[in-house]
């Protein structure tokens, strides 16, 4: 191992990768075997996290960052002045394999730019990938970038190494991709998807005829959109990201907050923050439809697109939908008892489970892992009310909001009124009965 | 109804013989004050000596299984596995409760045996689902070695995933704190006591690989995006020494990877 050059690449190529928000390593269960290297869980495994508190579970790593291309709101377009290196296939690979052996990940995200023309670039990955699966061995987690404009059939044979691969979606919308990724189009992106999400579909069928017929992208397909860079709504990019999941079948959608990194008049200034807050909120909705049977246009409407920078949007639903409220945790449904803030996908399966035994009371619901801050406004045991509600100080929009929260709003002022209509007072007493 | 407030049941620390214990006080339907592995100088209480018994350990075991609820063992397990205080007498109460209330104690979640139980259970398996990810290995030729500090002995829930992972390498898992080896030689598993561990010196290609890694671990973050407490959450603090990422280069010696010489108890 040539220690100096591989150190200066590793360097550049990973400080160009980092942006991809993606690092995920579940979706897929290996064994073990005997003669191979690796193996993976369904969970995930998570092997450190970066002081962004960001997880790292993959090598995430472009394979190159010389590129063609020239996307505004890219660190490696062609126009940008930056350090440039590309691994070599051996390399990549050994660094990998010897990275997993001491534990530090659980496989490889490979990513790249665009070097000479999509095919050379693609063949590269596939050759990477070759060189791990049947060289080394290498039987971890391994995350591809699909990249867009290359030969199907390469594409096809990255899919059968892989266990999850994904195409940037970039941006929200194509308006938007067109003013500043101008040489890729809606188009170009969408054709690996589509191909991707039936490579998947066909291969599930084969696998049920014949037992050992080869897997294409067992986790999965996911993706990423940049949020902020460009005017979209929330209620746009939840509707995009909902698309996405039932048309492509994707296992994610990421959301990456726009990060201004280069000038330019059609971007965000390079003194932006990036909108961490929104991106937040957005993942939190991503999993309100996900695990919780939200859909987004629940979450929003046209005439209240964005979401609630103080209130999480499961608490903000609630407190517009009095109607669905007080739910009997005894006898109220899975569904229902999702939609109660302070109940998570968890502590519902365990009060389905608990109750079958026993009738469950208020106070023991906090040991089945129930944030009885925020639920009790909304529940009932055996027809019962939380007592403390009638005397509590504290209102219910205040126990509904984070610390943080809070003292930022109450600081500005001395009455907590969030919404025109209706009202904390009024909401509170509808849901407590005290008309 | 149960007596035996002043006796302290004394037990080799083994899970056998907290079984033993465990059936020595439904047996005698005593509660004991204590169930114990470390044996005091000055006793407060009258101490009964624990003779380990791996046949009654065992039906105990298969008869909890039939009476209480299938899978119940394993819970009983991650109790032994634990390091909570009074796990010995939390394993009597829950196993008390379980026997006379059966099946649906698996439950009755808001009890407090089962609840702490439950708890205490889920704990253990976190620490061994976090220790997969956290665990590093350094290469001295011919295996690949790992010292931890665990919050419980998680060493046994862990040992088969890197066996199953990396069946053609020979492994070391060193447990500091329990004073558990682990060992997988090319998948074949092997658990021992060892008071102390110490490793050879690191060679020029595993310096070289932990330079790389923390040379990646500090690029991938993104600056503007800094958030220390969320870092500390998910990464709490207690495993940052056993982290090569998280050391600098010149605490090579931090985990006494030093001079080979194994020592160990019988």
């Amino acid at each position: 191992m040539d220690f100096d050059k591989i150190y200066q690449k590793l360097k550049i190529l990973t400080d160009a990768a980092k942006y991809d928000a993606a690092c995920t390593s579940s979706g897929v269960t290996k064994k073990g075997e005997r003669g191979m290297l690796g193996s993976a869980s369904e969970c995930g495994i998570c092997h450190s996290f970066s002081a962004d508190g960001r997880c790292i579970s993959l090598l995430k790593v472009l394979l190159t960052n010389v590129c063609v291309y020239d996307c505004k709101y890219c660190v490696n377009r062609a126009s940008n002045d930056v350090k440039r290196a590309a691994f070599t296939p051996e390399e990549l690979a050994s660094l990998t394999v010897g990275f997993y052996r001491r534990n530090y990940i659980e496989g490889l995200f490979l990513s790249s730019a665009v070097i000479k023309n999509a095919d050379y670039t693609a063949e590269l990955m596939l050759k990477t990938l070759t060189l791990l699966r049947n060289h080394y061995r290498f039987n971890g987690y391994i995350h591809v970038k699909a990249i867009p404009g290359a030969d199907p059939l390469i594409t096809e044979k990255i899919g059968y190494l892989a266990d999850r691969m994904s195409v940037n979606i970039e941006l929200p919308s194509e308006k938007s991709l067109n003013l500043l990724a101008p040489d890729k189009t809606r188009k170009s992106i969408v054709a690996p998807m589509k191909q991707i999400s039936e490579g998947i579909i066909q291969s599930k069928s084969e696998i049920v005829k014949y037992r050992h017929a080869p897997a294409f992208v067992p986790a999965g397909q996911s993706t990423q959109m940049i949020v902020g860079a460009t005017p979209e709504t929330d209620l746009q990019i939840m509707r995009l990201s909902s698309a996405l999941y039932s048309d492509y079948k994707m296992k994610r959608v990421f959301f990456s907050a726009y990060i201004p990194t280069v000038e330019d008049s059609l971007l965000p200034s390079v003194d932006t923050k990036p909108p961490l807050l929104r991106e937040h909120r957005l993942y939190q909705a991503d999993w309100l439809m996900r695990f919780y049977g939200f859909s987004a246009d629940e979450l929003l409407c046209e005439s209240e697109p964005n979401f609630n920078p103080y209130l999480d949007p499961k608490c903000s639903w609630a407190l517009r939908h009095p109607e669905f409220f007080p739910v009997e945790i005894n006898t109220a449904p899975k569904e229902m008892l999702l939609r109660v803030p302070g109940i998570g996908v968890k502590s519902a399966l365990r009060i389905i489970y608990a109750r079958r035994a026993s009738s469950l009371r208020l106070e023991g619901l906090s040991k089945l892992g129930v944030v009885m801050k925020r639920a009790r406004f909304f529940i009932t045991a055996g027809g019962r009310y939380d007592e403390a509600i009638k005397i509590s100080s504290r209102s219910l929009i205040e126990s509904m909001l984070s610390d943080t929260a809070l003292s930022k709003i109450s600081c500005c002022a001395g009455q907590l009124s969030l919404f025109d209509e209706p009202t904390g007072e009024g909401l509170m007493k509808c849901i407590t009965g005290e008309m | 109804m149960y007596n035996g407030r002043n006796v302290a049941l004394v037990y080799d620390g083994s899970f056998y013989g907290l079984l033993s214990a465990a059936w020595y006080a439904l047996e005698n339907k005593i509660t004991p004050a204590e169930i114990t592995a470390k044996r005091l100088l000055l006793p407060i209480f009258e101490e009964k000596e624990i003779e380990t018994d791996e046949k009654k350990a065992m039906r105990l075991l298969h008869g909890i299984e039939n009476r209480i609820f299938k899978g119940v063992s394993k819970k009983v397990f991650a109790l032994w596995l634990s390091d909570r205080e009074n796990k010995e007498e939390l394993l009597l109460d829950y196993l008390r409760f379980g026997l006379s209330h059966g099946q649906k104690t698996a439950r009755l979640l808001t009890e407090p045996a089962v609840c702490e139980t439950e708890k205490t259970f889920r704990a253990v398996y976190n620490e061994a689902h976090r220790l997969k990810g956290f665990l590093r290995f350094s290469e001295f030729d011919g295996f690949l070695a790992a010292i931890t500090e665990p919050s419980c002995n998680a060493l046994p829930l862990i040992i088969g995933h890197f066996a199953r992972r990396f069946p053609e390498e020979n492994l070391l898992i060193y447990d500091k704190k329990h004073k558990l080896a682990a060992l997988s030689q090319r998948g074949e598993i092997s658990l021992f006591d060892a008071d102390e561990f110490f490793f050879p010196k690191r060679s020029l290609e595993e310096k070289h690989y932990r330079i790389l890694w923390r040379e990646f671990y500090n690029t991938v973050a993104i600056k503007e995006r800094l958030n220390e407490k969320c870092r500390k959450t998910h990464l709490p603090v207690r495993f940052w020494h056993q982290l090569t990422e998280m050391s600098e280069e010149n605490d090579v010696n931090a985990l006494n990877f030093e001079n080979i010489k194994l020592t160990f108890n019988d």
